[in-house]
């Protein structure tokens, strides 16, 4: 196994095996390397062509973000939830209405504009070192099936230290931004750990329809740790982001009706933007001449789901789980077997004394835990996967002749190469 | 904000009471100035406007603390126009208030709570954390309704029949913050409003240092510990609740006095912070169109300020926020601006052997029945300027963003702009303006209408200015 250490903020960064696992499995990174999926994680410099109206500047890290409205695809296994699920307006082989970002860094402004109406969910990864500036231009595109929503968006970093209103992203406090129209926020990120970024406009409806996603920020001492401590070193990482869809909500939006919110009653959970099993389906990549998102074959309807749970990893390889919980619930999440090691908190590292062992973790909403693990050795008998789910009998639809409970939950899996 | 528009349940807004959240916050006026009705608030007039609001003990001997509350029905107030039949603990012989009066006393007094029942059925009061309770005299302890062969639990500690008085006392024996509830069918009376604080300060000398031992004045240890220094002149008390409105309204019809006449599914619709829900906890302690509800939860303060060598205008101490929670489920409890400092749980120190286990954290998960200490500070880390240190970014024209009510018009600490004309203005002096809110955002809503519930701002001011109020 290599253990691969990136050189620095300023270098481009090139994709290494822990990238490839954020994305997705070995094929999809291949892919990635050469098409710039997920430009979101393009190194400061590393691209060609910045968000409009900004010029390259050095140690600037510049992402440009869409946001919009689509149809995302929930399990081929989950059964029909009269009359919310499927939605009978969406596109085959899509299902779900949604509300979510998308990552239009290096394109063109018209192709960017052909972006309206193709959200995708969990939003981009974004990704960050300490000492660092980040620009994040977030471009509102409207609602392609809502058009009488003339609804603004912004995008709230939870959890930046020290934050003033004008680039925290809640319109009541500060600004948002209108149908049509840029505003680029800035942040100087000084603190290691995982963090989440979402819409707060009209917050309970934007969040629940697909506007989260994840953002971690890298130690400036080495790409390689979750945090400034050499204990804290990985050689594999994963982001997951747990969120819940009552899909209810979903079609109220889509067919002009309004959500009582606090009735909101999930039907599926879901990690990265995907129920299981497609969990474990592999990453989408994003064509950059089109601009728009391509599924693997036989995925189809992940086409705006982009990003795989499962993980991969060689026996004794370090992981590092960044898990944030942007729905409602709190969950519980277990790897039986394994020991999970607590490394880090809502972005803080965690002392030696506060730092627990178990193969269970509780997140509560809207906080981010780091864990790092050792993956087991491989067996030669075939035995080489180890599932990660919700503890919770409850939050699974279950496919419809009853055979996979696990169907439409939050439930992924680590397989051991070789 | 959207095309839709959330009406339900209940189409009369009140205008007024809308313009007078604004002129609270612009004039930070005292409660008692707003007060445009005759109704006899709980709060006396004197009482400071923001921040947390201890009720004293009556009876002047040292080393004892002696409370009288009253259960009673009364009324509160929605800022969507509904209002709810509630049962809280009235202090003595005052006004219905919800949730009950801050208790606040010092480690080793001898506390007496004399409970007076004018519910039409029995209750109590449970001290959640406290050792030691007697009820009349004897050990307090759950109650049974006992026949030759059953016993049902009635209690978990003494209650008193309608119309008569119980007596509790016990020592306060450890700093921090505690609960204070029903504890007869609390399913139901606690639902119903029957929860207050109680506030147990140390009998360490009182510490008047701040972080750079420079004597300030209102510096104060939360525990008998010198990590957990903070200013009471900022000091929150973040009390998170919820209601079911049917569960009132049946209440209200007479159909239901305990909790076992309620068969409906429960499903809370209003979520509360210190028995307000927003826009309504930014307002005053004690506003005079929320008479019985005389808890503020907006948190006011400058920015951390300490200089290498001491100055005058230094700002060095944390605020500290008191959460407590009752209720069925977990509230994740989200401030923004900058993680809190969690450094006790239930009335204890994060500690073990005195090794510091405090913990910061961008989400405060309240477990119901549990309270959670945290200090909090705000540094203007990037210090903004227009002239000196603008954005990197200079932003858009102001007529291609939309702009909110609380935003000053300016990205600069102190500085302000013409909001856009549609705009109702409700910042006084360039502050910022931050929320803090539960992070199960359908409960960050007025039955199912974003930017309510329980949902508070952090209000941040320039330092060291005049034209700010009484910051
Ligand atoms: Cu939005
Ligand atoms: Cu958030």
């Amino acid at each position: 196994m290599s253990r691969e250490h990136d050189t620095g903020a300023d270098t481009p960064r090139v994709l290494s095996r822990r990238n490839f696992l954020i994305f997705g499995g070995g094929a999809i990174a291949a892919v990635a390397a050469g098409g710039g999926a997920m430009a979101a994680t393009a190194a400061p410099g590393a691209r060609g062509k910045m968000p409009p109206g900004l010029v390259d500047r050095p140690n600037v890290r510049q992402l440009a973000l869409s946001v919009t409205d689509g149809w995302a695809g929930m399990p081929r296994e989950l059964p029909v939830i009269d009359p919310y699920f499927p939605d009978t307006l969406a596109p085959a082989p899509l299902d779900t209405y949604i509300f979510g970002f998308r990552d239009v860094t290096g394109l063109d402004r018209p192709i960017v504009q052909s972006q309206a109406g193709k959200a995708q969910i969990s939003a981009p990864v974004i990704e960050a070192t300490v000492g660092e500036e980040v620009w994040i231009t977030l471009s509102n595109l409207g609602l392609l099936t809502r058009p009488d929503l003339v609804d603004s968006h912004t995008l709230h970093w939870h959890g930046f230290r020290n934050a003033i209103p004008y680039y925290d992203g809640v319109p009541e406090t500060s600004i948002s931004v209108p149908i049509g129209r840029d505003f680029t926020y800035v942040f100087r990120p000084e603190d290691a750990g995982t963090y989440m970024y979402h819409c707060h406009f009209e917050d309970v409806e934007h969040v629940t329809m697909g506007m989260t996603g994840i953002v971690f920020v890298r130690p400036a001492a080495n790409s390689a740790w979750a945090y400034d401590d050499p204990d804290t070193e990985f050689d594999v990482e994963m982001p997951i982001m747990l969120t819940e869809f009552d899909l209810a909500g979903h079609w109220n939006d889509a067919h002009i009706q309004t959500s009582d919110w606090t009735s909101y009653k999930p039907d599926v959970w879901l990690m990265n933007g995907r129920a299981y099993p497609d969990t474990l389906a592999p990453s989408g990549v994003r064509d950059d001449i089109t601009g728009d998102l391509v599924p693997q074959v036989g995925f189809e309807h992940l086409q705006y789901q982009p990003q795989t749970s499962k993980i991969r990893a060689t026996g004794g390889q370090r992981v590092l789980l960044r898990i944030a919980n942007l729905g409602f619930q709190e969950q519980t999440l277990a790897m039986p077997g394994i020991d999970l090691v607590s490394v880090g908190s809502d972005a803080r590292w965690l002392t030696p004394d506060q730092r627990t062992v178990s193969d269970t973790l509780v997140i509560g909403a809207g906080e981010s835990r780091d864990v790092i693990f050792v993956a087991p050795q491989w067996r030669p008998d075939g035995n080489n996967t180890y599932p990660l789910f919700n503890t919770d009998p409850t939050k699974y639809r279950g496919n419809l002749d009853g055979s996979d409970q696990w169907v439409g939950g939050q439930r992924t899996e680590l397989e051991v190469e070789a | 904000m959207t095309a839709r528009n959330h009406t339900r349940p209940a189409a009369h807004r009140r205008a007024r009471r809308w313009g007078a959240v604004a002129l609270a916050i612009a004039g930070l006026t005292s409660a008692t100035a707003l007060t445009t009705n005759h109704t006899v608030s709980a709060v006396p007039p004197t009482a400071k406007s923001e921040g947390l609001l201890c009720t004293p003990p009556t009876g002047a001997t040292p080393g004892q603390a002696n409370y009288v509350l009253t259960a009673k029905e009364g009324i509160i107030n929605l800022p969507d126009g509904n209002s709810m039949l509630m049962w809280g603990y009235a202090n003595g012989n005052g006004a219905f208030q919800y949730p009950g009066p801050v208790m606040c006393v010092n480690e080793g007094d001898v506390v007496t709570v004399t409970l007076r029942n004018q519910l039409a059925v029995r209750t109590s009061a449970l001290f959640l954390g406290i050792d030691g309770v007697t009820a009349n005299g004897a050990p307090a302890q759950a109650q049974f309704d006992q026949t030759a062969t059953t016993a049902t639990l009635r209690s978990l500690t003494d209650d008193v029949a309608p119309g008569g008085s119980i007596t509790y006392k016990f020592t306060a024996g450890h700093p921090g913050t505690y609960l204070y509830e029903s504890g007869t069918d609390p399913e139901l009376q606690i639902e119903m409003g029957l929860v207050g604080s109680l506030i147990v300060y140390p009998t360490t000398p009182a510490d008047t240092s701040d972080l750079l031992g420079e004597s300030v004045g209102h510096a104060r240890l939360a525990y008998d510990d010198p990590n957990s220094r903070y200013s009471t002149e900022h000091e929150y008390m973040v009390l998170l609740t919820e209601l079911d409105p049917d569960v009132h309204y049946a209440v209200e019809e007479g159909g239901v006095l305990q909790s076992a006449d309620y068969t409906e599914a429960y499903t809370p619709r209003y979520f509360l912070i210190n028995g307000r829900s927003f826009p309504d906890t930014i307002a005053p302690n004690g506003a005079g169109w929320l008479p019985a509800q005389p808890y503020g939860a907006l948190a006011h303060v400058e920015p951390l300020q300490i200089s290498a060598t001491p100055t005058e205008s230094d700002n060095p101490l944390p605020a500290l926020i008191r959460y407590l929670a009752v209720g069925g489920e977990p509230y994740p409890f989200h401030p923004h601006s900058n993680h809190e400092k969690v450094i006790a749980k239930d009335g204890r120190l994060l500690s073990d052997g005195g090794v510091d286990l405090s913990m910061e954290k961008f989400a405060i998960t309240v477990d119901p029945g549990s309270t959670i200490d945290a200090l909090f500070t705000w540094t203007n880390v990037e210090d903004y300027s227009a002239t000196a240190n603008p954005t990197p970014v200079p932003g858009p024209d102001q007529k291609n963003l939309t702009e909110g009510e609380y935003w000053s018009g300016s990205p600069y600490l102190g500085g302000q702009g013409v909001l856009n004309p549609e705009v109702q203005a409700k910042n006084v002096c360039g502050e910022y303006y931050h929320v803090a809110h539960n992070h199960n955002l359908a409960e960050a809503t007025n039955y199912g209408a974003a930017f309510g519930g329980q949902l508070t701002l952090i209000r941040v001011d320039p330092a060291n200015t005049t034209n700010c109020g009484n910051a």
